[in-house]
């Protein structure tokens, strides 16, 4: 199934045979995904494709019951938030994951706030959220404000530069458009672009299928836990991706009863 | 994302649209509840003292701060707790434990501060075991502290067979002089023991990745996992500190009141948590600082004195002090509907 396994570098990320069960149901089925360096690669599915489950393995939210993960070749092991955070990956989650009490620098830097002497560097924290803020062209009016008093976009805002705050290698996206205005997308995919240019190797999780063909470079297809195809942005179609999401398989479907 | 406004509409009232610069501090802090609370606790002592005029003395309001300098410190233990999204119920049985504990010990000729120690110890394991039970075994923690409230109690009373204690041995003097002594011959040590509590929580709480992180799984806790805080444990220091403070306040208590009695604290949980809630500490977590823990504190001490100063019987003080519990958490609850 696999259209196009052949690229001259090695992945940043492998995972293999994944699987993952919540009780009686098994949310992953043994599943291989790869991810090159400086690739945006869209993953697609259904609602309960285990997208969101695949990822949660790869950032530590979740412990996969079998599969291995390898990254820059070295096989790792990822049992919490924090090593995947200290391998260099970072998430930035549907609902951007904030804690809507703390003002934005200390979102920014939350569980890694900068310290001197045993006390929070505030100085030193701000200063420096300031300027992420700054390369990312992202503004807010107030670094001090509860990010709970914030917009949705400028809560987006400050999930997105807690993720970029330390330079990460691997960038994790789950529906990074969903809550946003036409005008806010299309200047967060030229982000997600220049990242990409920058060397950051890319995941997005997204229903918007045309806006994954517009930035991607590959699209994995998740079906009920399973990779049903891997295919290059520049040789598919929409529609055989749809086919793919829909019915498991590549040929144009009969949707109407190849819906399970 | 909003790009950076080019200039602030004009002539339209209501917010400014281009805040580029910080808010000032002082309209930060006229802006916190701290500050609204403060000025109810001003305006409470001013009610006061034109209905009694024996209140505004120095030897009333030292009482008053005496009286209040307990729970206060209790309140500051028990608002880590609170602010990590958790709750205490146990705290005023553990005053009662280590408040017999220690006793005890001294009674038996142990040292005057290897005692203490274990007594504080003894609270901190309450703690501990308060804590292991509501992130391992996932219990909402009102279930584990409110066994602990009747646990440790029990303890108490199964330890003194029901008894004061009032033979504190050898040490005896020395244990007494940490309650009922003054520092520099005028301030009453147990205030003295409240400002450190204050001092000491208000650092911790405001400044060190510790407190952050408290703030942080009180606002969101799941966020605050994935961004790699170790939440489980921090959730169960948090615990720890409470049943340690409560401890120290216990045998700090025992010696003020020359008795170690199982039923010293009693009741004590609520007075504490109202104290926390009025002082702004929300229940749900999350928000909430020391300084308004503390005037909180006196806010309840004030009434409770007022109350005596004017002869309200008391028993009709429980009833008014539950009055203001409900009252407390009913603000709450508006405070942070009109939040969201």
């Amino acid at each position: 199934m696999n259209a196009r396994a052949t690229k001259p570098t090695t992945p940043i990320i492998s995972m293999r045979g994944i699987v993952k069960r919540f009780g009686a149901i098994q949310a992953l089925k043994g599943v291989d995904l790869d991810l090159y360096h400086g690739e945006i690669l869209g993953l697609v599915g259904d609602n309960s494709a285990g997208k969101s489950t695949l990822m949660k393995i790869l950032t530590g939210a979740y412990r996969a019951d079998a599969g291995e993960i390898f990254f820059e070749g070295r096989p790792v092991t990822i049992h919490s938030p924090l090593d995947s955070r200290r391998l260099g990956i970072e998430m930035i989650y549907q609902d951007f994951a904030l804690c809507g009490n703390l003002d934005v620098s200390s979102n920014i830097f939350l569980g890694r706030w900068p310290t001197i002497r045993g006390l929070v560097n505030r100085k030193q924290m701000e200063q420096e959220a300031a300027r992420v803020l700054e390369r990312m062209n992202l503004f807010l009016p107030s670094l001090r404000l509860p990010v709970e008093t914030l917009s949705g976009g400028r809560q987006q805002a400050v999930a997105i530069a807690r993720a970029l705050a330390f330079n990460p290698k691997v960038l994790i996206m789950d529906e990074p458009t969903a809550n946003l205005s036409p005008n806010a997308s299309r200047r967060l995919l030229e982000l997600v672009s220049d990242l990409r240019d920058q060397g950051v190797s890319i995941i997005i999780i997204s229903h918007r299928m045309q806006e994954i063909f517009e930035v991607g470079d590959r699209i994995a297809v998740l079906r009920q836990g399973e990779i049903v195809g891997t295919l290059s942005i520049a040789e598919a179609t929409e529609d055989e991706v749809l086919s793919l999401i829909i019915a498991g398989r590549r040929s144009t479907p009969e949707s109407g009863h190849a819906r399970a | 994302m909003p790009a950076r406004p080019e200039a602030a509409p004009t002539g339209q009232g209501g917010e400014s649209v281009q805040a580029v610069r910080e808010p000032s501090r002082l309209r930060v802090f006229l802006g916190t509840y701290e500050f609204g609370v403060t000025l109810s606790l001003v305006l409470l002592v001013i009610l006061v003292s034109l209905l009694t005029p024996r209140f505004l003395t120095t030897v009333n309001l030292m009482n008053v701060a005496r009286n209040f300098a307990f729970n206060a410190a209790t309140a500051v233990g028990e608002a880590f707790v609170i602010l990590a999204g958790g709750i205490d119920l146990s705290v005023g049985s553990i005053i009662s434990l280590s408040g017999v504990v220690t006793p005890i010990l001294l009674q038996s000729g142990w040292g005057l501060w290897t005692a203490i120690s274990a007594g504080v110890l003894v609270g901190a394991l309450c703690g501990l075991v308060n804590g292991v039970l509501v992130t391992k075994a996932k219990m909402p923690p009102l279930i584990p502290t409110l066994g602990m409230l009747s646990i440790a109690r029990g303890l108490a009373l199964v330890i003194t067979r029901g008894r004061p204690i009032t033979n504190f041995g050898e040490h005896g003097p020395a244990f007494l002089e940490l309650g009922q002594g003054y520092l520099f011959g005028v301030i009453p040590n147990p205030v003295v023991y409240m400002a450190l509590v204050v001092v000491v929580g208000w650092i911790v709480l405001s400044r060190t990745p510790f407190g952050y992180a408290i703030y942080a799984i009180g606002g969101n806790e799941e966020a605050s996992r994935l961004a790699g805080i170790p939440v489980d444990r921090i959730k169960t220091l948090t615990y720890v500190i409470s049943g340690a403070v409560a401890a120290l306040t216990g045998i700090l208590l025992a010696s003020r009141l020359s008795v170690g009695n199982a039923t010293n604290g009693q009741g004590d949980e609520l007075e504490v948590i109202a104290a926390a809630v009025i002082g702004g500490i929300s229940l749900s977590g999350g928000k909430g600082t020391v300084a308004g823990v503390l005037v909180g504190s006196a806010i309840i001490g004030v009434i409770r004195n007022a109350m005596v100063l004017v002869r309200v019987s008391a028993f009709w003080q429980e009833v008014v002090i539950g009055c203001v519990i409900i009252l407390a958490v009913l603000l709450d609850r508006m405070r942070h509907r009109k939040a969201q």
